[in-house]
């Protein structure tokens, strides 16, 4: 039985060295592969019919495609539908991430800070740069709270900074934990189904519905993810 | 034909108003339209009900998006709450720890900066944390979230 932790080891598969940078094709860029190409599948191959009354899979890319885009909607408004193709892009890359995790000796990208942390840096440069562009430098105003004391701004403002470079690190760290915890519960508790006889038909109860819990898990923090990328870049446009 | 205008009837017994599309371009249409839209106080009647349901979709709808749990989804996921809460502090303590380690290398005053910012870190944790569970998270600025959600408060 190989041990809990395991499961997020990452292997080359394919070594490869660019300027004496490992750059090697590993089983994590080999699984972010598959889900982008499938991803990329599923939207053009149920969508090219375009059918005006859709058929099982039109409708389900619909339901994707409507669903992300009401959330723009709600929590940025219309301005924020040109930036629709990212989030649409981040949101069925990180879903399908996770869900793919939950097949059988697969590999769980969003389980790696290093990949979420890339996603969530690259989510917060570009709102930064989102904001700055549409305020200028009133987008300052940002980091020190309307209504208090002017005296309290020797402390409010380095907490405001704080809090906001806090922000890809929390999206990061937030994803990564619920990969992590919920694939290492799994295989624990998968370990003891096999260890205790016959009373193993309680884990295996428990493992059943901890298997369900994660798959809407990893459907719920694809969407937490999505969503917050919404409010930064509402915060970025909307600043008042 | 009979049997279907049979079931317009039967649908118009409470008050004698019509219950059909009004763009429907079928017989049974036409007829319940002659038949049964001469009295105007049946058709006063039938506009009013259709104001109402339109009414109460359009504050459903705004109920549902005004609901201080948007962000999380729905309110009865608590691990979901815990989860960020947990994240928004540990991500706030590094970044704190991040920005005292460096400051301290470029100005050349270890350990002082690291301490400072490892506190103020731990301040904008905690505030992190109650912009989390207050649902206030969607600003930095605290004054003016606040203030939003008291707009907000205002127009439900």
């Amino acid at each position: 039985m190989a041990g809990p932790l395991e499961q997020f080891e990452i292997k080359p598969l394919a070594d490869l060295s660019v300027g004496g940078i490992d750059v090697s094709f590993t089983n994590s860029a080999l699984w972010m592969v598959i889900a982008a190409v499938l991803v990329t599948c599923f939207m053009t191959m149920s969508m090219r019919r375009g059918a005006l009354v859709p058929g099982r899979w039109q409708g389900a890319a619909e339901v994707m495609y409507e669903f992300v885009a009401n959330m723009l909607k709600d929590n940025v408004g219309s301005a924020g539908r040109k930036y629709f193709p990212f989030i649409f892009t981040l949101f069925m890359f990180v879903m399908f991430g996770n869900l793919l995790g939950m097949i059988p000796h697969s590999f769980t990208f969003t389980s790696h800070i290093a990949v979420n942390f890339a996603l969530a840096l690259v989510i917060f440069i570009g709102v930064t740069v989102i904001g700055f562009m549409r305020h200028g430098t009133h987008y300052f105003r940002m980091f020190f709270p309307e209504g208090a004391p002017i005296a309290t701004a020797i402390i409010l403002i380095p907490i405001e900074i704080i809090s906001y470079f806090s922000r890809p690190f929390s999206l990061a760290i937030r994803l990564f934990a619920n990969m992590t915890v919920g694939h290492i519960m799994l295989k624990v508790i998968g370990g003891f189904v096999g260890l205790i006889g016959i009373l193993g038909v309680l884990p295996f109860a428990l493992l059943t519905g901890i298997t369900v819990l994660e798959f809407g898990i990893a459907a719920l923090q694809a969407y937490v993810f999505t969503i917050l990328t919404c409010i930064y870049l509402h915060d970025a446009i909307h600043m008042h | 034909m009979s049997a279907l205008s049979g079931g317009v009837l039967q649908l118009d017994s409470p008050w004698g108003a019509k219950y059909v599309a009004r763009a429907f371009p079928c017989d049974v249409c036409k007829a319940a339209k002659a038949g049964f839209t001469t009295m105007s106080d049946d058709k006063d009647r039938a506009s009013l009900e259709e104001l109402e349901t339109k009414l109460s979709a359009v504050a459903h709808k705004r109920e549902e998006k005004h609901s201080p749990n948007r962000a999380t989804g729905k309110p009865s996921q608590g691990m979901a709450i815990g989860m960020r809460i947990s994240a928004e502090m540990i991500a706030a303590v590094l970044v704190g720890l991040l920005i005292g380690w460096a400051l301290d290398r470029v100005l050349d005053t270890t350990p002082w900066l690291i301490v400072l910012f490892v506190f103020l870190g731990a301040g904008a944790g905690g505030l992190n944390a109650y912009r989390v569970a207050k649902g206030y998270d969607s600003a930095v600025g605290l004054g003016r979230a606040m203030r939003e959600r008291s707009k907000q408060g205002d127009e439900d």
